[in-house]
C-alpha cells in the first residue's frame, strides 16, 4: 500500500508541475503549440541545419494572424508569465496597448508585435549554440 | 469477322505492354488454342501456347537447378568470427550508404521546416523553401532591431545614472556649503520631498 | 510468411539497399531493376528467412551479388561478346521436348531471360500476382513493374519469331 501511495503521490506532483509553468518560456511555447491546431492563424517553422554537422542549428518560429484579439490578449498574457526570467527585455507601449514585446532568455529570443484589428505576428529564435549570427 | 480480330488485335498490343487483366489473358489463351486461326496471327499461337502451360514447366525445372547459394548468412556451426564480421560487414554498408551518411546526395539546409495553413502542415520543400527563406530574414531583422534598441535605451540609461550621480553631488555639495546644523537639516528635508 | 508480414519486415529494408545498389551501378533505372529483383527473390525466401542469421545482411549480400552481374554484363556488351546465344534449334517447343531427355543442358527459352524477368513471368504467369501486388511487394511503382513485364513478354515474343523469320 506504501507503494501505491508513492506513485499517487509521484503522479499529482508530476501532473502538477505539468500545469503549472515551472520553467521560464513555457507559456509562450505552450501557446506556440496551440495554434499549430487552430484555423486561420499561420505558422512557420524553419530548421537552419550546419552544413558539415547536419545538425540544427537554428530554430525559427514565426506566427501570424489577423482579426483575432483573443488570441492577441492570449499571447500578450503568455509574455507576462515569462517575463520573470528574461536577460532582456523591451515593451513597448502607447496609449496603454502593447506594440511590442522582445525578450531574450539565454540564447533565445521571443519578439510579439500587436497591428491593427487584432492582428499578431510572434517570432522565436532558438540557437543551439553561443553564435550570435549563423549563416 | 474482322471486328473479332480488332479486339484481338487492341488486347495483344496490351497483353504486351503488360497491361491486360487475368480475364483478359484468359482470352487471348481460349482464341490461339483455336484451330482457326488467321494467317497474320498465327506467329503467337507457340507464344501464348508458352505462356498459357510451358512457362510453368520451365521454371519447374529452373527451381530444381542449383541457385545461388548465400549459404555463408545462414546459421552456422563453426566460424562465429568470420560470420560475425561478414554480418558486421554487410550492415555497416547498409549503414554507411544509407541516406543519413551520405554526403554527397543532396543536403536540405532546411531538413525539417514546415508551414502550417488552417491547421494542416505542409512539407514540400520547393514548395515552402520562399516563405521559409522569408521568415528566416524577418526575424533576424526584428532581433536586430531589437537589440539595437536595447543597447540604445542601455546608453541611455547609463546616461540617466550619471546625471542622476551628479545631481546627487551637486545636491551634497549645497548641503555642506550650510555650516548651520539646523539649516542643513531643513534645506535637507526640503529637497527629499523633491 | 504472408503478403503483409513480408512488407512490414522486408520490404523497409528498400531505401538503404536502392542507395547501395545506386552507388555501385550510378544508374537509377538499373538500381530499380536490381532492387525489384532483390525483393521478389527473398520473396520466394521468404520461408526461409528464417534460417539467415541476418536478413539485412542477406539482402546486401544478394544486391551485391546482382549489381554486379549487371557490371559484368555491361563490360561484356562493351566488349562485344554476345552472353545469350539462340540458336533456332533449342527453342521450338517440339525441339524442347526432344531434348528434354537429353543429358546436354538444355536451354530453355525462361533461361534467355535475365533473372528480374524470369521472376516477374513466374509472379505473374505461374503464381498468379497481380502487377500491383509485386509492386507492393517490391515497393516500386507499378509502371516499373507492368514496365518489366512488356519487356519480358516482349522478349519471349522475340525468340519465338527469330525462329519462323
Amino acid at each position: 500500500m506504501k507503494t501505491k501511495r508513492l506513485i499517487v503521490v509521484a503522479i499529482l506532483l508530476i501532473a502538477g508541475s505539468l500545469s503549472t509553468e515551472l520553467f521560464a518560456q513555457d507559456a509562450i511555447k505552450a501557446l506556440v503549440q496551440k495554434c499549430e491546431n487552430m484555423e486561420n492563424v499561420n505558422v512557420n517553422i524553419v530548421r537552419n541545419r550546419n552544413k558539415e554537422t547536419r545538425k540544427v542549428e537554428r530554430t525559427i518560429t514565426s506566427i501570424s494572424f489577423s482579426n483575432n484579439e483573443a488570441l492577441v490578449n492570449e499571447f500578450i498574457a503568455a509574455f507576462n508569465k515569462d517575463k520573470e526570467m528574461t536577460d532582456q527585455e523591451i515593451e513597448n507601449r502607447s496609449n496603454g496597448k502593447v506594440n511590442n514585446i522582445f525578450y531574450r532568455f539565454g540564447n533565445t529570443s521571443y519578439s510579439f508585435t500587436q497591428g491593427e484589428e487584432g492582428s499578431g505576428s510572434i517570432s522565436i529564435i532558438e540557437r543551439s549554440d553561443n553564435k550570435k549570427d549563423v549563416e | 469477322m474482322t471486328k473479332d480480330y480488332k479486339y484481338i488485335e487492341d488486347l495483344l498490343e496490351r497483353f504486351f505492354d503488360g497491361e491486360t487483366s487475368n480475364e483478359e489473358e484468359k482470352e487471348l489463351y481460349r482464341f490461339f488454342s483455336r484451330e482457326d486461326i488467321p494467317e497474320h496471327l498465327l506467329p503467337y499461337k507457340q507464344v501464348f501456347h508458352y505462356f498459357e502451360s510451358e512457362l510453368e514447366e520451365e521454371l519447374r525445372q529452373v527451381t530444381e537447378a542449383p541457385q545461388t547459394d548465400f549459404r555463408t548468412e545462414q546459421k552456422p556451426k563453426k566460424h562465429w568470427l568470420a560470420l560475425a564480421i561478414g554480418v558486421a560487414a554487410s550492415l555497416l554498408i547498409l549503414l554507411m550508404l544509407s541516406p543519413l551518411f551520405m554526403k554527397e546526395t543532396s543536403f536540405n539546409p532546411y531538413e525539417g521546416s514546415y508551414i502550417v495553413r488552417n491547421g494542416k502542415r505542409i512539407t514540400n520543400p520547393e514548395v515552402i523553401r520562399s516563405e521559409l527563406e522569408a521568415t528566416v530574414r524577418q526575424a533576424l531583422q526584428e532581433e536586430k532591431e531589437a537589440s539595437r534598441l536595447f543597447t540604445c535605451l542601455s546608453e541611455q540609461e547609463q546616461q540617466y545614472d550619471l546625471i542622476e550621480q551628479q545631481i546627487e553631488q551637486q545636491q551634497e555639495e549645497i548641503l555642506n556649503s550650510f555650516s548651520d546644523k539646523g539649516l542643513r537639516e531643513e534645506v535637507k528635508r526640503i529637497l527629499k520631498m523633491e | 510468411m504472408g503478403q503483409e508480414q513480408f512488407k512490414q519486415e522486408v520490404l523497409p529494408l528498400r531505401e538503404q539497399l536502392f542507395y547501395y545498389a545506386q552507388r555501385l551501378l550510378e544508374d537509377l533505372e538499373d538500381a530499380e531493376d536490381v532492387i525489384q529483383e532483390v525483393f521478389l527473390k527473398l520473396w520466394y525466401m521468404r520461408d526461409d528467412l528464417g534460417s539467415y542469421n541476418s536478413i539485412p545482411a542477406l539482402s546486401v549480400q544478394i544486391t551485391k551479388h546482382l549489381c554486379l552481374n549487371r557490371i559484368k554484363v555491361r563490360q561484356r556488351s562493351r566488349e562485344g561478346l554476345d552472353t545469350v546465344v539462340l540458336t533456332s534449334q533449342t527453342l521450338t517447343p517440339e525441339v524442347q521436348l526432344e531434348q528434354k531427355d537429353q543429358v546436354a543442358q538444355v536451354m530453355q527459352i525462361i533461361d534467355q531471360l535475365p533473372g528480374l524477368q524470369q521472376t516477374i513471368l513466374r509472379m505473374r504467369h505461374v503464381d498468379g500476382f497481380e502487377v500491383e501486388e509485386i509492386a507492393e511487394l517490391t515497393g516500386s511503382k507499378p509502371e516499373a513493374v507492368r514496365m518489366n513485364l512488356s519487356r519480358a513478354r516482349k522478349k519471349v515474343k522475340e525468340m519465338f519469331f527469330k525462329i519462323e523469320a
